[in-house]
């Protein structure tokens, strides 16, 4: 199953020209291309051949396209189909009477292997990788065997044993198993991303993996116990994120063999507690702890006492997220732990009763990051010492009112990374435009549905405040009541930094201001030149087809779209899919596009590997889907069905289209919630 | 929002038109929502009620214009018999099926050429069919709205409108922050209580 292979561009006048001539231009251009490919500038793609019937092609079995922003990767594998757009600059060196030596050695323009190699290892950047693998068999080489990192975005596109083939030396893995509306309670719980195989072809081949990062998947105990046998004593970082199947007794294993650990990574995962003995062996066997994280987890069998052996014994813990516990208990911890910079989580549950019972609570001197669950306005002051120096404020899971947001964030004129919730209101952003004036991220998360507070409420006025006030900012993430196009203008206008834009319209308000947004999106995304990452959820009459349609227009770096509601009918669609030409990753949501519109568009978008949709006109028996059906592209269907959210039902989830391109083939473990389509 | 129902076919209709046509592809119908066990009490009652009144059942508890009889070639019209209304708190809103305790499931019903369907739980299915045994008639219909009500008037542009799903971690901090509401103590007058945000 080799997706493709390239053949050099033929022997032609080139093949006259002499070696040592070939020689001396190729060390020259070699010499210019390093520059270049340093500056991660050119996308090249070499082709040789050689008249003595030496094919030296480049080899593209697999294709790993990365993209990096702000040390973030996304991987996916993709096979050379040929809708894939190349750069082709050829260069042509042949001399038919060279013996093998000399032929590797101009192919190399005179470097040694071992030069080649520190070369490559300062090249990063997973799409210039990306290009040097495919220069020749050698340089395909070198980076097989340089390549410390990598990526999956989904963990069924490729296979564990297609992973050691390529990269065998690998040093960091991070995989993804399910689809990323998993966070929001639509996937059934069974849909997969196993980390079975995974970890056993690591604990069989991978000699150089020290950091491991699992997100939304299933890790059973067994796993983590055979991960733990073969990598324990190596192993750096581990992040099990947002996974499910394992229980305390795993973690404790983790913590008793694993004494090299910086940093175990436990949010949000669900975990069966059997006790807290994890966490007192973690104390006891490790000294180099720097993060450790359980926040978000349900975790409460453990003890504050252990986090305070912890602090003692790990002296540079530097960050720390818990689970609920009050903070009261944690003031010796804090004495503790001079290192920290980052605190999240713990509770208050003694509110109320006599004033100022937290005032004890003393933060370490370093802190720097910082976000308490559950705080309200009578606890807010425990922050104010340290507010000048926060750089990273977490105020979603707290109980404060739009005013107390007003207060605190007037004390932070450091912070780089606000999360809230839209309580903050218009007023709050205000602020943060004045105040914050380094601020790089913002997230505004959706509150309850009745306002929590009469302010509570986020709009055109405040994103534009922040838009002109926060030139730095780099991603933007809002679930606002009202807007216009004007602010969305504003946008394009001013945050010129933007790389991650997603914007929610909140549907408790009947009428907005200003439908349809067409030209304030247009105008943001024209404006957002460097915008890679766009999600845009609205509702009817929101975008029209037109709109649309610039959406595909305009969107010349985007690589991951969310649209909810937006468009009329499947024209604005198919006017969008002529657009996006490195749309790689699309969600659609609640849309009115029919099943053919939906593959139609599939077929047109040039770079898409992936694509979910959940609420679109279906036809009864689906079969318009099959138009997309290609080689490498998995389909899955997810019917609708009653969705449980920790055993309560919830309404019924109209049904998903999980569509991929892979080179593991099909699934084998589709559980029964999910049905593969292909034609038959 | 498409239902995919799991239709008992009674009178074996479908089985008639399925041999006329080719079977459709694997993912018709999801295979997890066999509806065999539950609903065979209702079928047993269902087979014992009088056809006439079954009739005006249906004619009374189909909705106007929602949900066009996909079998209907002859379209009987028989007089509009409204029906008690077994639970009005349930009959109207979005969340009818998360405020019972029992699951909901479609609960179709074929007869002479007409369908209605309706989003039922087991209970509330067998109380209905009781009813419409011993002929009840005085009440006005039930509705019975699922839980993504939508108007396909707009020339089938939505399956439904999906609620914005809210992300799990969120979720949990709302609903942990309405129980500690909830058990807040009342005692403490002069302090300002968490709900006060």
């Amino acid at each position: 199953m080799t997706p493709g292979r390239y053949r050099g561009g033929g022997g032609g006048p080139s093949a006259r020209e002499s070696g040592a001539a070939a020689i001396w231009k190729g060390a020259a251009s070699f010499a210019v291309l390093l520059c270049l490919l340093m500056c991660g500038v050119l996308r090249v793609l070499w082709c040789f051949s050689l008249g003595s019937g030496n094919f030296v092609t480049p080899v593209v079995g697999e294709r790993f396209c990365e993209a990096s922003v702000n040390g973030r990767s996304e991987w996916f594998p993709e096979p050379n189909v040929c809708s894939d757009k190349r750069v082709f600059v050829s260069l042509l060196l042949a001399a038919p009477e060279m013996e093998n030596r000399n032929l590797s050695r101009m192919m190399s323009f005179g470097i040694s292997d071992v030069a080649l190699e520190c070369v490559m290892g300062y090249i990063d950047d997973p799409r210039d990788r990306d290009a040097i693998s495919q220069v020749c068999r050698r340089w395909y080489h070198i980076d097989s065997i340089t390549r410390k990192h990598i990526t999956i975005a989904l963990c069924y596109s490729t296979t564990p044993e297609r992973l050691r083939k390529r990269f065998p030396r690998l040093e960091s893995i991070k995989l993804k198993g399910k689809p990323r509306a998993a966070m929001f309670n639509l996937i059934p719980e069974d849909w997969g991303g196993y980390a079975g195989p995974w970890v056993s072809e690591i604990a069989g081949a991978f000699n150089c993996l020290k950091n491991i990062h699992f997100r939304r998947m299933i890790v059973q105990d067994a796993d983590i116990e055979v991960l733990v046998k073969a990598r324990g004593h190596m192993l750096i970082g581990l992040k099990l994120d947002k996974c499910s199947g394992f229980s305390t007794d795993a973690l404790r294993l983790v913590a008793r063999s694993c004494r090299c650990l910086r940093t175990l990574f436990l949010e949000e995962s669900s975990i069966i507690e059997n006790d807290g003995e994890w966490l007192h062996e973690l104390a006891v066997y490790n000294t180099v702890l720097e993060a450790l994280n359980f926040y978000m987890t349900e975790l409460r069998a453990v003890s504050w006492q252990d986090l305070v052996l912890l602090a003692t014994n790990c002296k540079f813990l530097t960050s720390l997220k818990i689970s609920e516990c009050d903070l009261l208990d944690l003031v010796n911890f804090f004495n503790a732990a001079t290192a920290l910079e980052e605190f999240g989580g713990g509770s208050f549950n003694e509110q109320g009763g006599e004033v100022q019972k937290y005032q004890s609570v003393r933060f370490p001197p370093r802190l720097c990051r910082l976000g308490l669950s559950y705080m309200g306005t009578n606890e807010m002051p425990i922050i104010f010492p340290c507010a000048g120096n926060l750089k990273k404020l977490d105020l979603q899971f707290t109980l404060l009112s739009t005013e107390d947001h007003c207060q605190l964030i007037q004390q932070c004129p450091n912070l780089e990374v606000l999360e809230v919730r839209n309580v903050i209101g218009d007023r709050g952003l205000e602020i943060v435009a004045q105040r914050c004036k380094k601020l790089r991220r913002l997230r505004i998360e959706r509150g309850e549905d009745e306002y929590e507070d009469e302010q509570g409420k986020v709009s055109q006025r405040g994103l534009s405040a922040v838009a002109q006030g926060c030139l730095e900012l780099q991603y933007m993430a809002v679930y606002v009541s009202d807007i216009t196009n004007a602010a969305l203008e504003c946008i394009g206008t001013f945050s010129k930094n933007l790389y991650d834009f997603r914007l929610v319209l909140l549907d408790r308000e009947e009428r907005i201001t200003d439908l349809p947004l067409d030209n304030g999106v247009r105008a943001l995304l024209r404006g957002c030149t460097k915008l890679q990452r766009f999600a845009l959820y609205l509702r009817h009459g929101g975008l029209t087809d037109v709109g649309l349609r610039y959406i595909g227009e305009f969107s010349q770096n985007i690589r991951y779209m969310l649209l909810g509601y937006v468009g009329e009918s499947d024209r604005g669609l198919l006017g969008f899919s002529r657009g996006c030409p490195d749309l790689q990753k699309l969600e659609l949501r609640g849309c009115c596009f029919s099943e053919r519109a939906l593959a139609h568009a599939v077929m047109q978008l040039t770079a898409l590997r992936y694509i979910w949709v959940q609420g679109y006109n279906a036809s009864p028996d689906g079969t318009d889907l099959l138009a997309m059906a290609r080689k490498f592209w998995n389909i899955e269907f997810i019917p609708p069905q009653q969705l449980y959210v920790e055993g309560t039902p919830v309404a019924e989830q109209p049904a998903h289209i999980l569509a991929y391109y892979s080179l593991a083939g099909r699934r084998t473990d589709y559980p029964n919630t999910v049905v593969p389509i292909y034609p038959v | 929002m498409s239902k995919s129902a799991a239709v008992i076919d009674f009178f074996h209709i479908e089985k008639q038109n399925a041999s006329a046509k080719p079977p459709p592809p694997p993912p018709a119908s999801p295979p997890g929502r066999t509806a065999g066990a539950p609903f065979r009490g209702i079928q047993s009652l269902v087979s014992r009620i009088n056809p006439q009144l079954l009739k005006t059942v249906m004619a009374a508890s189909r909705p106007a214009g929602t949900r066009p009889p996909p079998h209907s070639s002859s379209p009987s019209s028989p007089t509009v018999v409204p029906l008690p209304v077994l639970n009005p708190a349930a009959s109207r809103g979005s969340t009818a099926a998360s405020q019972l305790p029992t699951e909901t499931a479609p609960l179709t019903i074929f007869y002479n050429g007409t369908v209605a369907a309706f989003d039922v739980p087991r209970d509330q299915a067998e109380v209905i069919i009781k009813m419409v045994e011993t002929g009840i008639t005085s009440c006005p219909a039930p509705r019975k709205e699922s839980s993504s009500s939508s108007s396909l008037a707009d020339g089938g542009q939505l399956e439904g409108d999906l609620p914005i799903a809210r992300r799990k971690s969120l979720q949990r901090f709302l609903e942990k922050r309405k129980g500690r509401l909830a058990t807040a103590s009342p005692y403490h007058e002069g302090t300002t209580p968490p709900q006060a945000c």
